[in-house]
């Protein structure tokens, strides 16, 4: 094939995927806007999603809020200005933009592919099949309390991130750089207002949904057997990391220039 | 006395890309009857129960339940006409996140009914089955394939349906497990008036449980007939079938070197 071909091809391909997730998520929506939720799988998956994730998510928050802080210190020097503003730097980063972005990707990493997994076992030995025969919408009873559950607890998880990561934040300055904690935490509280918290949690909330769409999504369509399995979870983890760090950006292109027009 | 067509299968093809795995297939299936369906592996049979239930639309033709059009049903009408199906799968496809009584209490629990009462239906259910109660709360994972295929009946006729499938039942059972699968789906014919499909291998269970026989190869049913007319059938591609030769115009697709 010649390269313009295959660029076409892969553009094409690309089109007809984004379509056919659009549709897959507008038939989720559809019950989702009439409340039409399943609670008892919604309460499951929630604990699944959010509870289980605690630890990988505290640890990645702590030890960022720990490098933050000590790359901040070495960037900016250690003069007065530096020490009046490193608090903030670090917020700021923690909660507009690491918080999210980070504890996001982790989550992708573990429940995205445990649900794209799951749901993949599910097509490929036709439990889905049989939830059909059931008379029980797939749709509904099983990728509704999902995307659901992601999307509800990814700002619980991120604004737990955005704690732990600027209490790791204050460990590194108060221990390590030997900075007086109370400089560092008014500096911190100081210059943050609630559009950055505001904003995190909107990416929190945006990231959750495509963490369980991705994943839903590439399960629900699994085909051949076990290493379809493998390749549907691969498949969703790599899709909802970069969705998350594309539409970080425009998220923020557009916050900025809302926050402008104040 | 002549019942009325339950099934009506009018041309129903179904192609995956090129290949065509069911060419024009056209049959009826009476109420109450057991229509049981012969042919090798891959000849279509499974993709031919999921096209009548709606778990795959056919590429064409037209298939009538109770005389009612069902080829292309919104969602929603399709999860309705559900209720008057049971289904065995070939393998089970029990739920790997539920205990057996919960796989087999799924409708029940999914419409409201109390726990504890769904779970004696269940096992009530298992018990028609063969399974013991000891089997209720066990995860599928712990049973053997028979079990779980069993464990699959008793969840398919736990809504009590006006129409059963069966793929391959009595597949990988030994022959008394096989036997009591037989007399149950006799039973649920006299009790219930139930409508069965039946996709077996087993000849001796075949002849047992149908009322009608037919054979499925190359897309097409060769021939259709009570169990006596296959049994005796002249047909060279289903009297090797049934008697289970190598020999025969039937060649398998084995590579020679
Ligand atoms: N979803 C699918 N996509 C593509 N091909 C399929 C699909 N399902 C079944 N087939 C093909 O259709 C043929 C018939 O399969 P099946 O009905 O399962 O055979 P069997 O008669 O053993 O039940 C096989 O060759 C299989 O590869
Ligand atoms: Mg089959």
């Amino acid at each position: 094939m010649n390269p313009i071909a295959a660029l076409g091809a892969a553009v094409l391909g690309f089109t007809h995927e984004t379509g056919r997730i659009s549709v897959f998520f507008f038939q989720a929506l559809a019950f989702i806007l009439r409340l039409s939720i399943p609670l008892k799988q919604f309460f499951k998956q929630a604990e699944k999603i959010g509870f289980n994730s605690l630890p990988i998510v505290i640890l990645t928050a702590f030890f960022t809020g720990g490098v933050l802080t000590l790359q901040s210190y070495n960037g900016i020097g250690s003069s007065m200005l530096a020490n009046s503003q490193l608090g903030r730097v670090v917020t700021l980063s923690m909660l507009r933009e690491l918080g999210p972005v980070l504890a996001s990707l982790m989550v992708a990493g573990r429940v995205g592919a445990a649900i794209a997994a799951e749901l993949g076992t599910m097509r490929v030995t036709e439990q889905i099949d049989a939830l059909i025969t059931l008379a029980t919408n797939p749709i509904r009873y099983l990728v509704v309390p999902r995307i659901v559950a992601c999307a509800l607890m990814m700002p619980l998880l991120v604004t737990l991130a955005n704690v732990v990561g600027i209490g790791g934040g204050y460990l590194v300055a108060t221990h390590i750089i030997g900075m007086n904690g109370t400089l560092f935490l008014e500096s911190a509280f100081n210059g943050v207002g609630e559009p950055d918290i505001v904003l995190g949690l909107v990416k929190a909330f945006v990231f959750g949904t495509i963490i369980g769409l991705m994943g839903t999504y590439q399960g629900f369509h699994t085909r051949g057997g076990a290493e379809g399995v493998g390749r549907a979870t691969t498949v969703a983890v790599v899709f909802a990391s970069v969705a998350i760090l594309v539409s970080d950006y425009f998220i923020t292109a557009l916050f900025i220039s809302a926050e402008g027009s104040f | 006395m002549s019942q009325p067509n339950k099934i009506e299968l009018r041309r129903v093809s179904k192609s995956f890309g090129s290949k065509t795995v069911l060419e024009s297939i056209t049959a009826d299936i009476k109420q109450g009857e057991t229509f049981t369906i012969i042919g090798g592996s891959g000849s279509g049979k499974s993709v031919l129960l999921k096209c009548i239930l709606g778990l795959m639309e056919p590429t064409s033709g037209t298939i009538r339940i109770d005389g009612e059009d069902t080829t292309h049903l919104s969602n929603k009408d399709r999860m309705k006409l559900m209720h008057k199906f049971g289904m065995l799968f070939q393998f089970g496809a029990l739920f790997d996140s539920m205990s057996i009584w919960e796989n087999v209490a799924f409708s029940l629990l999914e419409q409201g009914v109390k726990r504890h009462e769904a779970k004696d239906i269940a096992i009530s259910k298992l018990a028609l089955v063969g399974l013991s109660p000891d089997v209720a709360k066990l995860a599928p994972s712990e049973l053997s394939g028979g079990m779980k295929k069993r464990a699959g009946l008793a969840r398919a006729i736990c809504t009590e349906p006006e129409i059963m499938f069966y793929d391959e039942p009595t597949t990988g059972l030994d022959p008394i497990t096989s036997d009591v699968i037989n007399d149950l789906i006799l039973q649920l014919q006299a009790d219930l008036g139930i409508t069965s499909i039946v996709i077996t291998h087993n000849m001796q269970s075949a002849y047992k449980i149908s009322n009608k026989i037919t054979m499925l190869y190359e897309g097409r049913f060769l021939e259709t007939g009570t169990p006596e007319e296959i049994q005796k059938s002249d047909n060279p591609y289903v009297a090797q079938f049934i008697n289970g030769s190598a020999r025969g115009p039937i060649k398998m697709a084995v590579k020679q070197r």
